[in-house]
């Protein structure tokens, strides 16, 4: 969940009021947010955003607008905004995007700004934002990447265009000589995090103004000449490119709305396109696409299980920032111009809940009641752990993802019927586990300084290849016991086996082993119900040797959904 | 949907659990048309509690003299 940092006094002057650090804990639910840390030195706030779907609130001023409106302080009005009804003036302030982008990165909304000179805390609140929302929200810049610029050192119309690789040269940010931008990907630290991005398309994106002069390589790095933007600047020009045309203009709005609320104007800009989209081939933005909802209030009462009047729930409403009109029973939301978030009724029933404030709830003991009981499976792998405590074993728990080493090469087999992860974290977690014996070894291995005997078990899941099955798989209840002893051999480990099986009540039989994890002659195959049910033995030098275990060793694993058939 | 956070005399606040109503563009594509509600929580951080441990790993540590003197606080 993205974290900010909030710089505490333009925070509490944005809300307009201030908070100590518990008033403000208190009222940071109703933004699904939560205080994460505090430097008083720096005068920060450290606030973690939980709400994936509320990229509004990834900034100071979008946070401040979400506790300002719900402590009953002022609703923002935009005038800046477009939509499908009014197209606002923009002047010479135009975008071309050339036919070419349309198969790399087809997408680019725009929008200027002035009216004051950018402040450190609002320069530094705009890089904020433009790193959570096109990391989080913009998927690591893949749909939708943000640049800003200053508006007086180019001329409209700006290009936005695909560009040859190696043909097309500028000076990026942070560099002094001119590359090509293949060779940005390559060696500009920006071009090795984010060039992937379309370092695969025949030409890139590229963003430069009439003249020719180069704005940006979208969405990887600006030009040094146009691209740093400074603190006392007072003209500035921002744009998004990306893949998805919706949250790209939303993204645009969010951003044009928080610098609104920080006192500065927002300039309209054209963007013409050379193919259709699906808001036309014009679009001026920032740019209203949102479509109202409504909720019927009785359908609102009954999912909240309170009776709230339609009164109280547009009150709710409005103080999550929502504007409301009633039709007979009907509740029609008109969604702010910052948040796309409202998919069913049941969202704005969820606001409802939350402009109230979850405390307003009453809990309520449920009225219906049924029982609840633990299943055969698990009653019946308690009283085999009862009976292996009661017969000195310590139970275990041990992960049930493992490495080929552990599972397959220590074990001394082939391991065809284990389950392989395709996309492991490390090969420390390439396999599903299809025994416990190995995390019994393991177990033994690493607890040399444990005083002996050692007697461990362990009850859990094992899955593997099973090609009758319709998924191919199959996992099974598994117990695992093992014995660790100078003593220790066959008739100790069949003795437990006994009284195991004597204590459960169920008759078994056994039969000659060949597995090599076995010694050959001292395992045994159990068979019950004329099913093999598991196996036991001491373990075989080899595999002991591959473990490093230098005390004599027994095990035993027994399929429990088998053994607990009638 | 809510999330249960319960705080602890040292460690402060922490998240237990969520919970929540099930949208019902999910339960309807499976049939069901009552509200359908769930909640999960957290065992292992109650049982670090529990056990005065720190780290979850220690949970399922395959050393056995870990285990073996593993008690309640």
């Amino acid at each position: 969940m993205p974290k900010i940092e909030v710089n505490r006094e333009k925070f509490y002057g944005l809300i307009g009021k201030s908070y100590t650090d518990d008033e403000l804990e208190a009222v940071l639910p109703c933004a699904k947010a939560e205080l994460d840390g505090v430097d008083n030195d720096e005068g920060i706030l450290k606030i973690e955003l939980n709400d994936t779907n509320r990229p509004d609130l990834w900034s100071t001023a979008g946070l401040a607008r979400q506790l300002r409106v719900y402590e009953g302080g002022s609703n923002p009005e935009y005038n800046f905004f477009s939509s499908s009804e009014e197209t606002l003036d923009s002047g010479e302030r135009i975008v071309k995007v050339a036919p070419d982008i349309k198969a790399t990165r087809p997408f680019i909304a725009a929008f200027a700004v002035t009216g004051k000179a950018i402040d450190d805390s609002t320069l530094k609140d705009l890089i904020q934002t433009q790193e959570k929302l096109c990391w989080n929200y913009g998927r690591k810049r893949k749909s939708i990447a943000m640049g800003v610029y200053r508006s007086d050192l180019f001329k409209y119309p700006v290009m936005y265009k695909a560009a040859d690789p190696d043909k097309t040269k500028f000076v990026a940010l942070g560099m002094e000589k001119e590359l090509s931008v293949r060779e940005i990907i390559k060696e500009h630290p920006k071009g090795q995090e984010f060039g992937h991005i379309v370092e695969n398309d025949p030409k890139y994106p590229f963003i430069t103004d009439v003249d020719g002069k180069v704005l940006s390589f979208s969405p990887v790095i600006n030009s040094s000449e146009i691209g740093a933007v400074e603190v006392g600047d007072e003209n500035l020009f921002i744009e998004l490119t990306g893949t998805d045309l919706p949250s790209l203009i939303l993204t645009a709005s969010i951003v044009a709305c928080d610098l609104a609320d920080d006192g500065f104007t927002i300039l309209p800009v054209r963007v013409e396109y050379s193919y259709e989209t699906e808001l036309g081939t014009s679009i001026t933005t920032p740019y209203y696409f949102q479509k109202g909802m409504t909720a019927d209030s009785k359908y609102a009462r009954k999912l909240l299980g309170s009776d709230l009047s339609t009164e109280q729930m547009k009150s709710a409403l409005n103080r999550m920032g929502i504007k409301t009109s009633t039709l007979g029973e009907e509740i029609r939301i008109e969604v702010p111009e910052y948040r796309n978030d409202f998919l069913h009724s049941v969202d704005i029933i969820e606001d409802i809940m939350m402009g109230r404030g979850m405390d307003s709830f009453d809990p309520v003991m449920p009225s219906d009641s049924t029982v609840g009981r633990i299943s055969p499976e698990e009653g019946f792998a308690r009283s085999a752990k009862d009976i292996l405590i009661g017969l000195g074993f310590q139970e275990m728990i041990y992960n049930y993802l493992g490495s080929r080493k552990d599972y397959i090469d220590k074990m001394n087999i082939t391991g065809d019927q284990l389950i392989q992860i395709v996309n492991p974290m490390t090969e420390n977690y390439e396999f599903v586990r299809a025994s416990i014996i190995p995390s019994l070894l393991n177990s033994e291995s690493v607890s040399g300084n444990a005083v002996y005997p050692h007697n461990i078990f362990e009850i859990g899941k094992v899955a593997f290849l099973d090609s009758e099955d319709n998924s191919g798989t199959v996992t099974k209840n598994s117990l695992g016991f093992f014995c660790a002893d100078r003593n220790e051999g066959y008739n100790q480990v069949s003795s437990s086996v006994s009284a195991l099986f004597y204590y459960l009540n169920k008759e078994y039989e056994l039969i000659e082993l060949d597995d090599p994890r076995f010694i050959k002659g001292r395992s045994a195959q159990i068979v019950y119900n004329g099913k093999n049910v598991g196996v036991f033995g001491e373990v075989s030098p080899q595999v002991l040797e591959n473990w490093g275990i230098q005390m004599p060793a027994t095990c035993c694993e027994i399929d429990l959904d088998i053994l607990m058939e009638d | 949907s809510i999330e249960v956070h319960i705080k602890h005399p040292v460690l402060g606040w922490f998240e237990l659990g969520g919970s929540g109503i099930f949208r019902p563009e999910v339960t309807k594509a499976m049939g069901i048309d009552v509200p359908v509600l769930a909640w999960g929580l957290g065992i292992d951080r109650m049982a670090l509690m529990h056990l005065g441990l720190n780290d979850l790993r220690e949970l399922f540590t395959p050393n056995i003299e870990n285990v073996r003197l593993r008690r309640s606080r």
